[in-house]
């Protein structure tokens, strides 16, 4: 018998399954790094490239 | 034991935040040393900084797409396995800690040490330097926070395995745009 694993119900109830695409954390950081980087401001732009940073290891223990 | 979804939900959540809490504070930890280690350079005119930072982002895209960041420093030693012998929550916290440093994890790319030569040749300030490592720590948890509210973990593992190429090219370009930019606000 084939068994498929269920999306979660909180996360499918609201919507997150779709939004939870592996691009998704990085379509957000780079959004806060461009608008930080034309707001000028130098603490969001270091957040937002930590973030890249540390998402671009993801598959590594 | 058999526990009922809503409880099990409820621990994986528990799990999950205190890990993102751990990472982030262990990237923060990072973040610092790395200010403090700056201090080394601090006699060096920031226009030598800045020229050698941008000399050694073109290196670290050119490892990137070579593939090769095997050859760029780092711990060959992995988290030990005790880690886990504590709750759930504490186990969390602790692995998230020793994960968000980037001292005992592989690391794939040289994203890691643009970040970590940035924070040392431009000299931010020890507020940016946490901040940045924190922010590497969120982007750290946030593997595993997508992967677990998306809820098919297996489709989301290959998903995410077809996409890291795709990942790894995007990030190596952002953050080359981001050290320039920050590197130009630093000069200006």
């Amino acid at each position: 018998m084939h068994v498929t694993q269920r999306p979660t119900s909180y996360g499918n109830s609201i919507g997150l399954r779709q939004a939870s695409h592996p691009f998704m954390p990085v379509a957000l950081a780079i959004a806060v790094l461009l608008l930080a980087l034309w707001a000028d401001a130098a603490l969001a732009a270091w957040a937002a490239f930590g973030a890249l940073a540390g998402y671009s290891l993801s598959g590594s223990v | 034991m058999l526990t009922s979804p809503v409880w099990r939900t409820r621990i994986q959540l528990k799990i999950l935040v205190s890990f993102a809490a751990g990472c982030m504070l262990g990237a923060a930890g990072s973040g610092l040393l790395l200010w403090v280690a700056s201090g080394l350079v601090q006699p060096v005119p920031k226009e030598a900084r800045v020229a050698v930072l941008i000399a050694l982002t073109v290196g670290t895209l050119l490892i990137d797409v070579a593939g090769r960041a095997d050859v760029l420093p780092q711990s060959k030693r992995q988290i030990p396995i005790e880690v886990f012998t504590r709750p759930p929550a504490g186990a969390g916290f602790r692995f998230g800690t020793e994960y968000g440093s980037g001292l005992r994890t592989y690391l794939p790319t040289a994203a890691a040490h643009l970040l970590a030569l940035s924070i040392v040749l431009l000299m931010p300030g020890p507020r940016a330097a946490i901040v940045a490592g924190a922010g590497f720590g969120l982007g750290r948890a946030a593997m595993p926070i997508a992967r677990a509210v998306n809820g098919t973990r297996d489709r989301w593992d290959a998903k995410l395995e077809r996409c890291l190429p795709r990942i790894r090219a995007v990030v190596a370009v952002a953050g080359a745009l981001a050290v320039a930019t920050l590197a130009y606000g630093t000069v200006s």
